[in-house]
């Protein structure tokens, strides 16, 4: 069944049509939520409250966007909205690495092994997931929807509101600043750079 | 072309979104510039480690998302009714201007004393959010006001703060006739906040604050038990959502937004 008509279904209180969209999307909107929050349990949270939202919004959904388009707009705005109320700063060391928790023995990676294994492969992921939470609030939303859920620039400007242009710029300030927090971090070695 | 400009070239190119004549421009300048070569290795390195972070979504997620909606669009739970969806149907019918009659409006107490106490003073807001502070706002802009005398659209002396009883002017219909959809989230002193979008209604209701296309009124919660029948809508539902369960629904009151006319 397509999208339009699973949604359509949906609109209409077809929960079964609705549990299929929710199978559909429920992994990028968990993968957005936590890579904005850092934490799995918020995550959660903010992926129920989403679909929840949709369940709710969609007789008013007519397919001015992608459905996934407007369902992550849903999701970076719980997610945000949530993160403007959490006052207290959250550590964003917890999440646990491509599904395996706790494994984060190896803190010192092997340089004499392949830079493409998997050990500087996890130390790395660490390590964006700690730059991720230096980053502005502006840069790490960009750089999380870019990143973790594969919008295109022009969703992407949908999602936030902005122009395309400056969804282009940020992005790649965005990146600028990920590659800073990397560099302090001290786990990047990547290729030598002047800077 | 210098490095500056490049910055955004090569970043949009790891995602693809460069148009060819940019393409070229940027693998001009590579060619000549060793610094911008690493950044691009460095920044490249990045994107496919983010790539590889698969976030795997918890077993049973996809059971509590569904486990949680109402069962059908008419479904009401306890304690707070919960409210879905209106159904497309209704959302799609030009919905009449109508009056809420003031009479849903009085407090469950009995009047007097009660009312006295439920009238708040300075209102102390609660933990600062976005809607708090409007919340705020809306408080410091309402004047205090003498008791109403309007008999035909009289709000009687009742939870609401002394603002809320000048007159009680009636506002036509919005345009539009979005299917409402309800919230009702907890904000400190007010314990909840109900947001109706998109509804055609006319509020015989005094307003606290117009602010930004929104009107704002204060309710007693209880209010909201006969919100449903007052639209005149029959199997209208809306989704009340609250924040944490010690809304008392008696006694709470209620910040009520809704578009402007």
């Amino acid at each position: 069944m397509t999208e339009e008509e699973l949604t359509a279904l949906a609109a209409r209180g077809d929960q079964d049509a609705f549990a299929q969209l929710v199978e559909r999307h429920q992994g990028k909107v968990y993968g957005l939520t936590l890579r904005l929050t850092g934490s799995p349990e918020d995550a959660m949270d903010l992926t129920q409250e989403t679909f929840f939202n949709a369940w709710r919004g969609l007789p008013n959904f007519h397919a001015e966007s992608k459905f996934s388009t407007w369902l992550y707009r849903l999701a970076a705005n719980a997610a945000i909205d949530f993160l403007r109320r959490e006052r207290r700063r959250r550590s964003l060391l917890t999440v646990p690495l491509t599904g395996e928790d706790g494994d984060r023995a190896l803190d010192i990676p092997d340089r004499r092994l392949d830079p493409q294994g998997e050990a500087e492969r996890r130390e790395l992921q660490g390590a964006i997931q700690r730059g991720l939470a230096r980053l502005t609030a502006e840069h790490r939303e960009i750089l999380v929807l870019r990143e973790f859920t594969g919008l295109s620039y022009a969703e992407i400007a949908q999602v936030l509101r902005l122009e395309e242009g400056t969804v282009k710029s940020r992005i790649a300030r965005a990146r600028l600043a990920l590659r800073r927090a990397l560099l302090e971090d001290g786990n990047f070695s990547g290729p030598p750079s002047s800077t | 072309m210098n490095c500056e400009d490049v910055l955004e070239l090569l970043s949009a190119s790891l995602d693809g979104e460069l148009s060819p004549e940019e393409e070229t421009q940027l693998q001009a300048h590579l060619a000549s510039c060793p610094r911008c070569r690493g950044l691009r290795e460095q920044l490249g390195q990045i994107h496919r480690a983010c790539g590889e972070m698969e976030a795997v979504p918890p077993a049973g997620l996809r059971e509590n998302i569904l486990k949680n909606l109402p069962a059908q669009r008419g479904a009401k739970a306890h304690p707070w009714r919960r409210w879905g969806a209106m159904a497309a149907a209704v959302a799609l019918v030009a919905l009449a201007a109508w009056r809420l009659p003031h009479t849903l409006y009085r407090p469950d107490r009995s009047s007097g004393a009660a009312q006295e106490s439920a009238v708040p003073a300075p209102l102390a807001l609660g933990p600062e959010t976005p809607v708090m502070d409007r919340a705020r706002g809306a408080v410091e802009a309402a004047p205090a006001a003498a008791p109403e005398s309007d008999a035909g659209a009289a709000v009687k002396e009742n939870a609401v703060s002394d603002a809320a009883k000048s007159q009680a002017d009636t506002f036509p219909a919005p345009a539009g006739g979005r299917a409402p959809v309800v919230d009702l989230w907890s904000l400190g002193q007010f314990k909840a906040v109900v947001t109706v979008e998109g509804s055609d209604r006319s509020w015989d209701y005094p307003a606290q604050l117009q602010d930004n296309g929104e009107m704002w009124y204060l309710l007693p919660a209880s209010a909201l038990d006969d919100l449903p029948g007052a639209l005149g809508l029959p199997e209208t539902e809306y989704t009340l959502r609250t924040e944490g369960d010690d809304l008392d629904p008696q006694g709470a009151r209620i910040l009520l937004v809704a578009p402007a006319p």
